[in-house]
């Protein structure tokens, strides 16, 4: 079971990574480098975002998101190296959502979330935000 | 250059930080990174508040590129001087209230900038009660104080000037806002105040909130309500519970949201709204006559 019509796409960095098994090879990655987005959306079941404000005279604030995975068979779990996910379970990992194949969310991941019972229900989820929480580190000047 | 002491509880593990931890209650933790160049002012001219988003934007350290952006012109003129060391995002909160537009993320993730002077036009997505259009499932509306400006401060580089709304304040007392802007002169600042105190001066009925159910929604009207934007226009024409006279409402979309489950999709939007037309002296658009319920714009 998973949400309809909506897709979830995580990113990773395509470009020449040193000590990376994959794209620290000479002739593999691209040193430039750029983005990569995979779908994730297996699993999940909820999906929450809201960009903009909610009124006249306030201050934009950061978008956010959060998406939430059933996770029965840790798929999303960062001490699974068996996952073919695990390399997405990562904060500041690049994040789309996509509803009929239009965009109504990009931004980062900031935290995941991981709630096992003893039973083996279990959900794993992230939260996200917008560009605005990479501009909020940046102090502005000249060169 | 040692920047600080991070005291380590016994079995703590390092979070990342170069250098070594040990074990022991009051274990201490040298941090030497390389210190950050600190920021130099950056030149500003006299230009309008796109082109003001457009430079600062040019001077993060993490590359947005150009391509990465959909920012109007503005409205606003900005004074000319050296910017250093806020926060982007503080910048990016001056330059929004010196225009009184929308400065926001993309839903594809560029950052956008919307100018004040959305002219309201025919054709625009409509959200309806009941016939043709987009029939919401809930509409929120307000009626209070809690836009109520009718005395209005705003700080420039070169001054202060306010405006006040009198006939409000012996009314409903005095309800003041202060606005930090970078704008240019003073007839900007005035034009700013007098604008808020007369946009806002005596409680308005608005909507402020439109949900819709996607799934219930036509193919063709779900690409619609999902092409929406941040800055768009949206109309609204309903009648509460269904008798007594209609009520028809221009906004401007100022936020959505969207709440997926394996069953439902619903989508939300926030609106201001657009209750008059501007009229701005000279402008093409905004200078025509015949347009008696405009309010002098800046």
């Amino acid at each position: 079971l998973r949400v309809p019509n909506t897709q979830v796409f995580l990113g990773s960095f395509t470009g020449f990574t040193l000590n990376d098994p994959v794209l620290g090879r000479l002739d593999e990655g691209i040193l430039d480098g750029g983005i990569d987005f995979d779908d994730v959306t297996e699993g999940v079941f909820a999906v929450s975002c809201k960009r903009g404000r909610n009124r006249d005279l306030e201050r934009t604030t950061a978008g956010q998101l959060s998406v939430s995975f059933r996770n029965q068979t840790r798929l999303f779990d960062p001490t699974n190296p068996d996952s073919p996910f695990v390399r997405f379970v990562v904060p500041r990992r690049p994040v789309r959502v996509e509803v009929d194949g239009e965009p109504v969310f990009q931004g980062f991941v900031d935290n995941w979330a991981f709630d096992y019972e003893p039973g083996g229900d279990s959900v794993a989820s992230f939260s996200a935000s917008d560009g605005f929480s990479v501009f909020a580190r940046n102090v502005n000047g000249g060169e | 250059v040692s920047i600080g002491i991070f005291g380590l509880k016994s079995g703590s593990r390092d979070d990342g930080f170069t250098g070594t931890s040990t074990s022991g209650e009051e274990a201490q933790l040298a941090v030497e990174p390389t210190p950050a160049p600190p920021p130099t002012p950056l030149p500003v001219p006299e230009e309008l508040t796109g082109a003001r988003l457009n430079r600062v934007l040019d001077q993060l350290r993490v590359s947005f590129p150009s391509p990465g952006r959909d920012i109007d012109d503005g409205n606003s003129l900005l004074a000319a001087g050296d910017i250093v060391g806020n926060t982007l995002n503080y910048m990016l909160d001056v330059i929004e209230t010196s225009e009184q537009g929308l400065v926001f993320m993309t839903k594809d993730g560029r950052v956008g900038f919307r100018e004040r002077l959305l002219q309201p036009r025919e054709g625009a997505v409509q959200f309806i009660d009941f016939g043709d259009g987009i029939q919401y499932i809930d509409v929120q509306t307000t009626f209070g104080t809690d836009l109520l400006v009718n005395q209005a401060v705003v700080e420039y580089p070169d001054g202060v000037v306010a405006s006040e709304n009198q006939q409000s304040q012996v009314i409903f007392g005095i309800t003041e806002k202060t606005l930090t802007t970078q704008l240019a002169n003073e007839a900007q600042a005035e034009g700013l105040a007098a604008y808020i105190v007369r946009r806002y001066g005596f409680p308005d009925f608005r909507v402020s909130d439109v949900t819709v159910n996607l799934r219930a929604l036509s193919p063709a009207q779900v690409t619609q309500v999902l092409g929406l934007e941040l800055g768009d226009q949206a109309d609204l024409v309903f009648t509460p519970n269904g008798f007594g006279r209609q009520i028809a409402v221009r906004n401007r979309i100022i936020g959505i949201a969207h709440d997926v489950g394996l069953d439902s999709h619903t989508m939300s939007f926030s609106f201001e709204d657009l209750p008059f037309d501007f009229y701005i002296l000279d402008d093409e658009v905004f200078g025509k006559l015949d347009n008696t319920d405009g309010v002098l714009g800046f």
